[in-house]
């Protein structure tokens, strides 16, 4: 009997070492997930802003483009009366703001 | 709702159409049913008199409670309600509740939701904006809009681009067999040959500056939606045709400016021909499957509350490649449409230049070039050309920019031109005013930082960086803004944000400007204590 005690209890001494160790793997699993998660948030708002930034980098191509050909750019159409509304302006003429 | 579907809603819930098993109340804030619970997919009809005037699905608007349902009023809808009206509430086409006048306020008249001025009327949409209600008066009108559609996917052929219908103008006919009631817009989209959203940007903005060339006039939502105008004689749309790029990118289907589907789950080539009120038009060549990338799997039955959700994934998406331009831009021209047919007065009626214009005239060297970013009706932009100041002043609302075109000075010049802020093609090319004139340059920004977003933000800062540091003669930047929570400046407004100074200064000083408070002094708006800042900007010598 005394050898069966003996046995239980330390099954029992192991079984605590082994509920300590899976929730020491545990705690390092979290905080290794919560860093994974800060980096992928990090990594998102990197793409998001990358994305942002070729948007970016489109429009001012077209920009360059329009020029370069000089066509009239976005605003060409927009106005016949927009230019030259009143005589003797300093700002005044056609394509002043082109 | 199907009748089945409204059984089993019935049974479950006790709420029975025909019955008015509900009571109802309701104030400026909001419309309070009591009586038994009512199922999340009900779809709900508020009627002001015999109007409908809202649609809306129970489980996305009402609050529960014990014993009753609380729905908030739209706040575009809440801000406008005033007097009294007759209300009552549909489920599934009959009335849950006895019809009961309701009391909004002291005023004596009935509320009727119609257009200031023109007395149209209006309802609540599906974007949650007050707009016209066109059932059955403007039925005419759509045969006009497919006319010119038309004539657009020929034109569109003729550039290289394949356009065929969708949306609303593919759901109809292919549902009904007609174009759905009240409909007054045509969709068509095209598929961009490219794959890398930089590209496709690109190509839409060639096919924009094709189309005004050839005449067309054009409003820009985003990089990938157009939308090509068709103005009336009022000074508001008669009917316009959106043009939607459509793409795939790494195995992905984008229906700008919702839908993302697996590639091969929507298959659009080769176009096929469906035929639109008596007029032949390209369509995708599985329509099922285009309408249900669009609006989900149950696209064959009409839903008055319909309204997109756009998944996350495929929200950040589009936001982040194609951006967003257009925010508010509709509100801001109803707006001043009503400032314009003086349905307001008073001093927010537009039409009295603000006190720190009327100051800096006098502070003005003569002959100054002036450039108001976000001019509005241009009371301003007005005064300061009525004062011998050569003035450039720029908005993104037609209608405010249509009404200062031909306002002549005496003594100074005023150009209007429509710019939307929030666009750095739009906004770029006003840097080469640094080389107009050899007067002195002010820069004039009277509450607009705090309706810009980001992008508008960081385009309007660039472009005063650029006119501050190169303009050969004096030149200062004077920007007014709300430093903290304020009011929404009109009912429908649905985009007002507190600029941040420390930020503001922050961008300021890396863009080699810095800025100094002028006057600064807590103004009262609309009951709220609010802090007005100014700034006078300058470039660091």
């Amino acid at each position: 009997v005394n050898d069966a005690v003996h046995e239980a209890v330390t099954e029992h001494g192991s079984l605590a070492d082994q509920v300590q160790e899976v929730t020491l793997r545990l705690n390092e699993a979290e905080a290794n997930l919560a860093e994974m998660r800060t980096q992928v948030d990090r990594l998102d708002h990197d793409l998001d802003e990358s994305r942002r930034l070729n948007l970016r980098a489109a429009e001012l191509l077209d920009l360059v483009y329009a020029h370069l050909t000089g066509e009239p750019g976005v605003l060409g159409n927009q106005d016949p009366a927009a230019a030259g509304d009143v005589p003797g302006a300093a700002l005044h003429g056609k394509g002043a703001l082109r | 709702m199907s009748a089945d579907v409204h059984s089993e809603i019935s049974t479950q819930s006790g709420v029975e159409s025909g019955t008015r098993s509900h009571t109802l109340l309701a104030d400026r804030a909001s419309l309070t049913l009591e009586g038994p619970p009512i199922p999340a997919e009900a779809i709900l009809s508020v009627r002001f008199g015999d109007r409908p005037i809202w649609s809306l699905r129970v489980g996305e608007v009402v609050r529960p409670g014990p014993g009753i349902s609380v729905i908030d009023w739209p706040p575009a809808l809440a801000g406008r309600l005033s007097g009294w009206a007759r209300l009552t509430v549909l489920f599934d086409g009959t009335p849950l509740c006895e019809a009961v006048t309701v009391t909004f306020d002291d005023s004596p008249h009935q509320f009727a939701l119609e257009e200031p001025g023109t007395g149209m009327p209006q309802i609540v949409n599906k974007w949650g904006r007050i707009a016209r209600n066109f059932d059955g008066l403007r039925a005419h009108l759509i045969d006009e809009a497919l006319d010119e559609a038309v004539t657009l996917v020929e034109w569109m052929r003729g550039h290289g681009h394949a356009l065929f219908v969708t949306g609303g103008t593919l759901l109809g006919p292919v549902r009904d067999g007609r174009i759905m009631p009240g409909d007054d817009d045509v969709d068509l989209a095209y598929l961009s040959r490219h794959q890398n959203p930089s590209d496709i940007a690109l190509e839409g903005f060639e096919l924009e500056r094709a189309l005004h060339a050839s005449g067309y006039e054009t409003v820009r939502h985003s990089a990938g939606h157009l939308q090509v105008l068709f103005p009336g004689a009022d000074g508001t749309d008669r009917f316009y045709l959106d043009i939607f790029t459509y793409f795939t990118v790494a195995g992905w289907f984008y229906g700008t400016f919702h839908a993302r589907e697996r590639v091969d789950k929507v298959n659009i080539l080769p176009l096929r021909t469906l035929v639109i009120n008596g007029r032949e038009f390209p369509a995708p060549a599985q329509p099922e499957q285009m309408l249900a990338a669009i609006y989900g799997p149950g696209w064959r039955t009409p839903d008055p509350a319909f309204r997109f959700i756009t998944p996350a994934p495929a929200r950040r998406r589009y936001d982040s490649w194609l951006g967003s331009l257009d925010g508010d831009r509709e509100n801001w021209e109803d707006h001043h449409r009503e400032l314009l047919r003086g349905v307001h007065s008073g001093t927010d009626s537009g039409t009295s230049p603000s006190a720190w214009a009327q100051e800096l005239t006098g502070e003005l060297a003569r002959r100054s070039s002036i450039l108001e970013l976000g001019c509005g009706l241009g009371a301003d932009a007005r005064h300061f050309a009525e004062h011998g100041h050569d003035v450039v002043a720029v908005d993104y609302s037609r209608p405010a920019i249509e009404s200062l075109r031909g306002i002549r000075s005496e003594s100074g010049s005023l150009q209007a031109r429509r710019v939307n802020l929030n666009s750095v093609r739009e906004t770029a090319p006003l840097a080469g005013l640094v080389r107009q004139g050899d007067t002195p340059l002010l820069i004039f920004a009277r509450l607009l930082l705090n309706y810009l977003n980001d992008e508008g933000t960081a385009n309007t800062l660039m472009l005063v960086r650029h006119l501050l540091r190169n303009r050969k003669k004096p030149a200062a930047a004077y920007l007014e803004f709300q430093a903290s929570d304020f009011d929404r400046p009109f009912p429908d407004s649905r985009y007002h944000a507190a600029v941040d100074a420390e930020r503001l200064t922050s961008s300021l000083e890396k863009l080699g400007l810095y800025g100094e408070d002028v006057t600064p002094r807590p103004e009262r708006q609309g009951g709220e204590m609010a802090a007005t800042r100014r700034l006078k900007v300058r470039a660091v010598q």
